[in-house]
């Protein structure tokens, strides 16, 4: 069984159906691509499965339990954590309480929410910046103590909602490269929204493309950059070609 | 159609009703209709209250025939009504201002025109007197006031209005006469006290209208009058959270005698932090207001012993006066207090209300004007230490005042076999009735 | 020299004072951006708390502090549960609305219940004593409060800085969204700051009845200060409104002694106005 199972989630927001009935499942361990253009609805969907959103109508099944109508910090503690597409950091505290803050999803004792919040900071490389405030750091630092405090919380499945925007190449490649040493090393489930296609399609085992709120596509990454109507929805031309093997 | 004809025949009904019952007084017509313009809703609805009561008690003692009272020489008290109008009994007719001008002033020509009243008495505030009196004189109505302080009020050369009771600048008068008679000899129980020990005058008042008008006339008139000096003139800001500043400056000022004008919040808050600090000033007084309050007492209790306040009216003064002490049994008995100040002031209007329509024998305007110019209470029907009623000017530019009243000055007295605290009366030195505690005795 | 450390002095105390109201209004500012217009009249009943336990229970207005700070939590929640949470839906307007009326109702409310009048206490450990500390006689009363400010301001600060609700609080002040993915229920973090604001407030309120009397227009003395005081170090600041209390105490104490008495508001609002206008952060707010 999945460990995420989302099925017919909808929502509308007035007259605008920012997701049609879209199903979509995460196995234990396996990273999920989520591609679609601006406005397709994939942070919507995001919203819906982390609490933020009460979706008018579908199912949300994790690990075993049907969350649908759950508040954001019970799917949190469930064990589903996020990112967010605009950093969400916490001003007035330090990095190294940002992350704190969400070691105390587990741990009620403040010494070892610090520790468990140095260790994360030491995988993700923050470990130097701990006592900085995350309004001195540049963007993609902050991105990645965004990921620790994620991590920190212990989660399943890990949710990344467009990591590479804003980012430089460089720092896009080392990006990856956390996540793939993070899922190495935790095998942790991620779900990771994304633009950047030279990011995404390498990491995902599995991809879906959502347009205009619905799914119109899903597969392999190979199956997806050849699939007709993502082509023409969003790849455009041009990298099809590119990337034809 | 049927209903309309039904409504019809209802509203006719209770019009008729009214038309009726509109009429049933003047049917009547054994009644002088005296209307009152006081604040009985509102903010000073309590004080409205306590006014209303003094009117009560008073026209009560006029319409009716009160043997113990009338035994004690008070001439109204054997009244059956009044009698040169053949027994006509006073009709009071509250009319409620809600303390605004505008609505005093409506209520006063609805009085006028529509109840038909003789006279007029009111109206608390003295912005509100003031235009029920520019009512009374477009209307040739007689509005006799007695519980309005404004010193204005009698200079504007109204023909159809007079005050029984003193103004503010009289009050501002008895305070100076207390301080000359300390040096004179003249207070009670104290000798003739140097007048450079009660010379330099700290002036604290609140910075709002009530504040300024003492303060103003404190030091541009009195202090220079009498040959004191204003060592210090503070207007501070009302309802403070805190007067510790305030209080410093003021001992540091080296004033002999402290003169405050406060409400009652900030007048606990001054004394406590004076107390605190072990000011010893030789007199302290206070402009009534907060300083008679029942709250200020309450807080401070032994603390005030030594502390002057001004009054128009202390109950005390029944142990001078035998009729106040009489008239505040009964007060007592009725409503279960002492007579207040605010009682005191309607029953001093209706008492000259009661013989300028005695003495007038009709209730024609002019005639009661003729009245009103012309009366002459003797003291010993007043339940205030004052020589009597009589109008006239006591400075220039003034009408119609009473050129007899006075206010009174109590001293807060603690005595430490009651554990009490009094309010005794100092002055008019010939009310006295305790002797006076000079000088201030400090607070250790 | 004297005056300037016998003054100074006071304004400290008083400023403490200040500091205390002023930490239930910002923290519940912080946490939900939310203006309590009744904190004032929080304060008034705890002031009444204060006093009836005084008068009725046990005659030592310190005996009402715990009292006072139970009132005011129980305030705080039923403010918070009844009124305050069902608004956040609407626009901020409305909650701007909410408060204004709650604070309507419980002065009014109170004027029905207590009547006018002003009471005080008049006996108890520091009631009108003195407290003579080399040369310097000060107000036994007004060192209470303020240690008792003092001390209350710790405790919330430590509990802010160093517990695991404390994070919590500061998590969901800073970014309430992302406290939630972080597994904060932030509802209950709402709750808990209308709580810890009522009980400072009533805490105060009963500090205050070892000298000041207590109306049930009371609160209405203190608001504008406290509001004041707020602004100026920065809403939702805590180190801040510990600051801009003090500040405002010797700024209050020392245009009444300087310059004039009746003028130590309007340079209290100056001042305010001027930090509104060159800092709108206040002296130590984020952003
Ligand atoms: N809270 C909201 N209220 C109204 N419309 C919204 C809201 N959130 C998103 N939308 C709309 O829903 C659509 C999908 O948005 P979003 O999920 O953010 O897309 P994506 O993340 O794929 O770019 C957009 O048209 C967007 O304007
Ligand atoms: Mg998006």
């Amino acid at each position: 069984m999945a460990l995420l199972n989302a099925q017919g989630v909808t929502k509308r927001f007035g007259g605008l159906l920012a997701n049609d009935s879209v199903d979509l499942a995460v196995e234990e361990g396996q990273i999920v691509g989520l591609i679609g253009p601006n406005g397709a609805g994939k942070t919507t969907f995001f919203n819906c499965l982390s609490g933020h959103l009460v979706p008018d109508a579908g199912t949300i099944i994790f690990n075993g339990r049907d969350i649908t109508r759950w508040p954001a910090h019970r799917v949190a503690q469930a064990g589903i954590a996020r990112t967010f597409q605009l950093v969400k950091s916490m001003g007035g505290l330090t990095v190294e309480e940002n992350v704190m803050i969400g070691a105390f999803a587990r741990v009620d004792d403040r010494e070892e929410a610090r520790r468990k919040a140095r260790q994360v900071l030491e995988l993700v490389g923050l470990l130097d910046v701990a006592d900085m405030y995350p309004g001195e750091l540049p963007l993609a630092v902050q991105k990645q103590m965004e990921l620790a405090r994620a991590l920190a919380t212990e989660p399943k499945l890990l949710m990344l909602d467009e990591v590479a925007a804003g980012l430089s190449p460089e720092e896009i490649e080392g990006f990856a490269g956390l996540l793939r040493k993070i899922h190495r090393e935790k095998g942790l489930a991620m779900l990771v929204i994304e633009h950047v296609m030279e990011f995404v399609l390498p990491l995902s085992e599995r991809v879906y493309v959502l347009a205009g709120g619905r799914k119109i596509a899903e597969g392999t990454p190979d199956e997806i950059t050849n699939h007709p109507a993502v082509i023409e929805a969003y790849l455009g031309e041009g990298y099809a070609r590119a990337h034809k093997r | 159609m049927l209903r309309v004809r039904r409504w019809i025949r209802t509203i006719a009904a209770v019009l008729g009703l009214i038309v009726f019952v509109g009429t049933l007084p003047s049917a009547a017509q054994e009644t002088v209709k005296i209307g009152v313009i006081l604040p009985l809703s509102g903010p000073l609805a309590p004080t409205g209250q306590e006014l209303r009561r003094g009117y009560e008690l008073m026209v009560d003692i006029v319409n009716n025939v009160y043997p113990e009272l009338a035994a004690l020489g008070l001439e109204v008290a054997g009244w059956n009504g009044i009698p040169s109008l053949g027994g006509a009994k006073i009709e009071p007719i509250f009319a409620d201002s809600r303390g605004e001008p505008a609505v005093g002033a409506d209520m006063a020509r609805r009085l006028i025109l529509e109840q038909g009243v003789v006279g007029l008495m009111g109206a608390y505030q003295s912005s509100v007197t003031q235009t029920v009196a520019t009512v009374a004189e477009r209307h040739g109505i007689p509005l006799v006031n007695s519980d309005s302080s404004s010193p204005t009020l009698t200079t504007l050369g109204y023909e159809w209005f007079w005050r029984v009771t003193p103004h503010d600048m009289i009050f501002d008068d008895d305070l100076f006469n207390l301080l000359d008679g300390l040096v004179e000899g003249k207070a009670p129980g104290v000798p003739a006290v140097p007048k450079d020990s009660i010379r330099r005058l700290a002036v604290v008042v609140e910075n709002t209208e009530f504040g300024s008008a003492t303060g103003n006339d404190i030091v541009n008139r009195l202090a220079p009058e009498r040959g004191y000096e204003v060592v210090e003139y503070m207007r501070y800001q009302a309802n403070s959270p805190d007067l510790t500043s305030e209080t410093a400056r003021l001992v540091n000022s080296g004033a002999d005698v402290y003169l405050f004008a406060s409400y009652v919040s900030d007048a606990i808050l001054f004394m406590r932090t004076l107390a605190l600090r072990g000011a010893k000033p030789t007199l302290i007084w206070g402009q009534n207001a907060g300083f008679t309050n029942p709250d200020f007492v309450q807080a401070l209790g032994p603390a005030l012993h030594g502390v002057l306040t001004r009054s128009l009216f202390i109950a005390k003064i029944g142990e001078v006066r035998p009729i106040a002490a009489a008239i505040n049994e009964l007060y007592r008995q009725r409503y279960g207090t002492n007579l207040s100040e605010e009682s005191a002031r309607e029953m001093l209007g209706v008492l000259a209300w009661a013989h300028a329509l005695n003495n007038a024998g009709s209730t024609n305007p002019r005639a009661l004007q003729r009245a009103l110019n012309e009366l002459d209470i003797p003291g010993d029907q007043l339940i205030t230490p004052w020589q009597g009623i009589k109008f006239g000017s006591r400075r220039p530019g003034e009408k119609n005042q009473n050129i007899y009243a006075t206010g009174m000055i109590g001293q807060y007295q603690y005595n430490p076999e009651t554990g009490g605290v009094t309010l005794e009366i100092v002055y008019p030195f010939e009310a006295a009735t305790a002797d006076m505690v000079f000088p201030f005795p400090g607070w250790d | 020299m004297d005056v300037v450390l016998d003054i100074g002095i006071s304004g400290v105390l008083m400023g403490l004072v200040y500091a205390l109201l002023a930490l239930g209004l910002t923290v519940i500012f912080g946490i939900m951006d939310t203006v309590n217009f009744a904190h004032g009249e929080f304060l008034m009943l705890g002031m009444y708390a204060g006093y009836l336990t005084y008068a009725y229970l046990y005659p030592e207005p310190l005996a009402g502090v715990p009292v006072a700070g139970l009132v005011g939590m129980l305030l705080g929640v039923l403010a918070y549960t009844l009124l305050v949470k069902r608004l956040l839906s609407g626009p901020p307007i409305a909650q701007i609305f909410g408060t204004f009326g709650l604070m309507l109702f419980l002065r009014y409310g109170a004027l029905a219940v207590f009547g006018p009048n002003l009471r005080s206490a008049t006996q108890g450990l520091v009631v009108a004593k003195r407290l003579v500390v080399g040369g310097l006689t000060l107000d036994a009363a007004k060192v209470v409060a303020a240690a008792g400010s003092a001390f209350l301001f710790g405790l919330v600060y430590l509990m802010l800085r160093r517990t695991k609700l404390g994070l919590a609080l500061q998590a969901t002040a800073a970014n309430r969204e992302a406290a939630r993915y972080m597994g904060i229920d932030t509802d209950r973090m709402n709750l808990i700051g209308w709580a810890l604001g009522g009980a400072t407030a009533g805490m105060a309120g009963a500090l205050l009845v070892n000298f000041y009397y207590v109306s049930p227009t009371v609160g209405m003395v203190f608001s504008m200060i406290t509001f004041t005081t707020v602004a100026l170090g920065g809403f939702g600041s805590v180190p801040g409104a510990l600051i801009a209390g003090i500040l405002v105490g010797l700024i209050e104490v020392f245009t009444a002694q300087v310059i004039s008495p009746q003028l130590k508001l309007a340079v209290i609002y100056t001042v305010f106005f001027l930090v509104v206008l060159f800092r709108p952060r206040g002296l130590l707010g984020a952003r």
